[in-house]
């Protein structure tokens, strides 16, 4: 049985990063579109909004750390 | 496909591999367990933040195309973390990320997760860059049809207006619009579309063989833009409303700003005619050098072809008489400000070209509404009145809407979080607007502690009492602050709102 629901939940794990990144793709599309597509305005908006372009992927490495989940890792 | 099958299988296969301790797999999977909880809590939130959005985004098919070459570029990314990793069981070549990652450092699992999500913004950058040369190819195929449709006989004999300025020319469109359509069926570009897809998609899509007078608005934040648009548009009367330092940012310089707003003079057929303001001195400078068909309006000079006479400004309206070829036109409006008397002239001296008669433009001009968020009086039934000017981030505009306020009676109230994309001139701009807003306002609610720094030194070189200036966050917070102290019989002016874009 155990062996059974780790299967699921690996096959489901398995295509997490997939599902998450295309759940989180349209926020930064967003930006883009807001910028006008324009590379240029883009990148601007990315030198001066490091916060909330790459706000979550910091979020997510200091994540274990905050949740005191150090004892998962090696 | 490969890489999507390959990981069932290699999940299956990771089961049934006796060398992999199941702690192992439970470890990785409660690791893996976090992050997702985290990454839907941020999932959430960002789909929050979209709902609540002044301007949403739009699933538009350049979008759909972004995601999907996004998509594309995850798969690369994918590929390339799991290649090194290949290895090899029981004769399957297995690409499988838990099997790559039970065979990692857990940390390094942790860091390689959070990857795919702190390489979004550069991937969206790269999707762009990968996506260029179609976007290019489906954008120059619209502007083919766009010209062809134009040149049909059908639209022989359409008059093309195009509009151009640093600021106002969405209000003068909306005037114009207002004013040509008591004598001819109109089609003008909606809202505020102003980019040459904008133009385009309205002249594939509403532009019809019925129309006898199309209203381009052009915007511009890059030196080329007026003329790509004029390219397809080809406007025979043409209008600059005002030159001043907008989008400085990217223009880098005025001289960069009255070229571009040029550009839509000299783009023009030699029987073109112009039309500009003489009280703007850049436009003046323009007029002088024209050798061209041309007509110049103002409030203050009678030496214009139109200008204004008996200028009465209150918090209804304007009433003024226009002073024109065709004798004086008595004119009452809805619309506050001076600058929209400016603009109503410019209105008056196209109208006035294209035959329309005195009665028409009068008639006309009476009918013009407030354009949505540009001084706006919105109905409140808390016994305030609110002056909406959302749209304004000009320095002109914003001095404008100060004096507009300055009519009205009661406690006055301004909400605003300052100009922005002026350059190096935003912080002095900004200062100059403080010290022109300690003259008229009472109490300023400012939005972000950074960008309304100047303004806040601004309003004490204007000796404006600091217990009267608030400090919030956001807009959200700017109307928590105004609800508390708010009464009745206050005018609220909220003097640009900035897009979702932008952040302190």
């Amino acid at each position: 049985m155990l062996k059974f629901v780790i299967t699921v939940f690996s096959m489901v794990l398995e295509y997490l990063p997939w599902i998450i990144y295309m759940l989180c793709t349209p926020r930064i599309i967003h930006f883009f579109q807001m910028e006008g597509y324009k590379t240029a305005d883009y990148t601007r908006w990315l030198g001066r909004n490091l916060k909330t372009a790459f706000g979550p992927g910091i979020k997510q490495l200091l994540a274990v750390r905050s949740d005191g989940l150090d004892v998962y890792f090696d | 496909m490969c890489i999507l099958i390959n990981g069932f299988v290699g999940t299956k296969l990771l089961l049934s591999n006796p060398q992999i301790e199941i702690l192992t797999v439970v470890e990785m999977l409660a690791v893996f367990a976090v992050y997702t909880i985290v990454n839907f809590a941020q999932i959430r939130k960002d789909i929050n933040d979209r709902k609540n959005a002044k301007k949403k985004l739009v699933y538009t098919a350049r979008v759909k195309r972004l995601i999907a070459w996004n998509f594309v570029l995850f798969i690369l990314l994918y590929a390339s973390f799991i290649a090194p990793s290949l290895y090899n069981y029981e004769g399957v070549t297995n690409l499988a990320l838990l099997n790559v990652l039970t065979n990692m450092n857990a940390i390094m699992a942790h860091v390689y997760y959070s990857i795919f999500i702190a390489l979004i913004p550069f991937n969206v950058l790269l999707a762009n860059y990968l996506a260029w040369p179609t976007e290019m190819g489906i954008n120059d195929r619209f502007i083919k049809q766009a010209k062809r449709k134009l040149k049909k006989k059908d639209y022989k004999n359409l008059i093309r207006i195009g509009i151009t300025g640093s600021y106002g020319k969405t209000s003068t469109k909306f005037i114009l619009k207002t004013i040509l359509s008591e004598k001819y069926n109109v089609l003008a570009t909606p809202e505020s579309y102003n980019t040459t897809m904008g133009n385009v998609r309205v002249i594939r899509e509403q532009l019809k063989p019925e129309h006898e007078v199309f209203i381009s608005e052009m915007g511009a934040r890059y030196r080329r833009d007026i003329a790509e648009i004029c390219d397809f548009v080809r406007p025979q009367y043409s209008m600059i409303t005002s030159i001043g330092p907008q989008h400085l940012e990217t223009f880098k310089s005025i001289d960069n700003i009255i070229k571009t707003k040029a550009d839509i003079i000299n783009t023009m057929e030699a029987d073109g005619v112009v039309f500009l303001p003489k009280d703007n001195e850049h436009c003046k400078k323009l007029y002088n050098k024209e050798t061209r068909e041309k007509y110049s309006y103002s409030l203050k000079s009678k030496d214009a072809d139109v200008y204004a006479e008996n200028i009465v400004l209150d918090e209804n309206g304007s009433n003024f008489v226009a002073v024109t070829s065709i004798g004086k036109i008595n004119c009452s409006t809805k619309l506050l400000g001076e600058h929209n008397i400016e603009n109503i002239l410019g209105c008056i001296a196209i109208a006035v070209k294209l035959e329309l008669s005195a009665e028409q433009i009068e008639a006309g001009v009476k009918k013009i509404e407030p354009v949505p968020h540009r001084l706006q009086i919105l109905n409140n039934n808390n016994g305030t009145i609110v002056i909406d000017d959302a749209f304004n981030s000009n320095p002109v505009g914003a001095k404008m809407a100060i004096d507009v306020l300055g009519k009205f009676k009661g406690r006055k109230i301004v909400i605003t979080p300052g100009m922005v994309e002026l350059g190096k001139e935003e912080k002095n701009e900004n200062r100059k607007f403080g010290k022109h807003m300690a003259s008229v306002v009472d109490i300023a609610i400012l939005v972000g502690q950074k960008r309304s720094e100047p303004i806040v030194e601004g309003l004490k070189q204007g000796k404006f009492d600091e217990m009267n200036i608030f400090v919030v966050q956001d807009l959200k917070s700017a109307t928590a602050k105004l609800a508390e102290i708010s009464r009745v019989g206050d005018v609220i002016l909220f003097e640009n709102d900035l897009p979702d874009s932008y952040n302190e």
